[in-house]
């Protein structure tokens, strides 16, 4: 098994991540693995959740998937409709402040648990400031991430942003 | 009773019962038809959880490849196709995915 440096694992995670250090190959199978994938998709998550940029639809679409929540459970858990959810998420549709500070407030509490790297400070998703986007840029934000090997301060094994 | 081979045939259906937290490793293959299709690993857990063993049959590499059908996170139908790597880990290789 061979620990890759930097690798993009924008295919693995449905969103545009660099991870250093954290992916492995093994080369007789072929195949490229990422340590602890749940744990990093959660990380993610929560992440951009915190980040007040505008969330653009592809980001929308990889906070549903990341909280395994199909589109009808995921709009019924937040009282939307289904087809509003379809709507965001392919852009046709701008999401409102308040429904945006909603779902990131969704998933900080059903993923913060598990990205037990990323500190989550209390009450500051209903205070945020949502900065807007232009409506023509429907890129994900990429972000890099670290698995954090720091066993002195009992976090080992867990994904921490990157600079 | 799936087609396919053997005893092996509910191989992955007790695996996944013991290891409901278990890690991917994706095949380059199956990642090129994944970029393609726009299918990430949440999708491919959500199938693998929730889906059927339709097919069980000798792997390339040894063991069985499972083919586990089910619907992504989009409520689309997708294919999995599967092989437990280690019992003890609870590593499951992806070799390939398609729509059934």
């Amino acid at each position: 098994m061979k620990m890759i440096a930097e690798y993009d694992a924008r295919t693995i995670l449905g969103y545009p991540v660099t991870v250093l250090d954290s992916a492995y190959e093994d080369e007789e199978l072929d195949a490229i693995g990422l340590v602890n994938a749940a744990a990093l998709g959660a990380s993610v998550a929560v992440t951009r959740a915190l980040i007040p940029l505008q969330l653009c639809g592809a980001e929308l679409r990889f906070l549903r998937k990341a909280m395994g929540r199909t589109g009808k459970e995921f709009a019924e858990a937040i009282d939307v409709d289904p087809a509003v959810l379809s709507r965001w998420e392919n852009d046709k549709q701008t999401m409102g402040g308040f429904a945006e500070k909603v779902i990131r407030q969704y998933v900080l509490d059903e993923l913060g648990e598990a990205a037990a790297g990323v500190p989550v400070p209390k009450g500051l998703v209903p205070t945020m400031k949502i900065v807007p986007r232009d409506a023509a840029d429907t890129e994900p934000l990429r972000l890099v991430f670290r698995l954090n090997a720091d066993t002195q301060s009992g976090k080992s094994g867990v994904y921490a942003r990157a600079a | 009773m799936p087609k396919g081979t053997r005893s092996g045939d509910n191989e992955f259906v007790q695996f996944r019962s013991s290891f409901p937290r278990f890690e991917l490793i994706y095949s380059r293959h199956a990642l090129e038809r994944m970029a393609e299709r726009g299918i990430a690993q949440d999708d491919i857990r959500h199938v693998l959880a929730k889906g059927r063993v339709v097919r069980s049959e000798p792997h390339i590499r040894g063991g069985l490849a499972h083919t586990v059908e089910g619907r992504d996170l989009d409520d689309e139908p997708l294919a999995v196709v599967v092989a437990i790597k280690s019992t003890t880990r609870g590593v499951v290789l992806v070799v390939t995915t398609f729509l059934p």
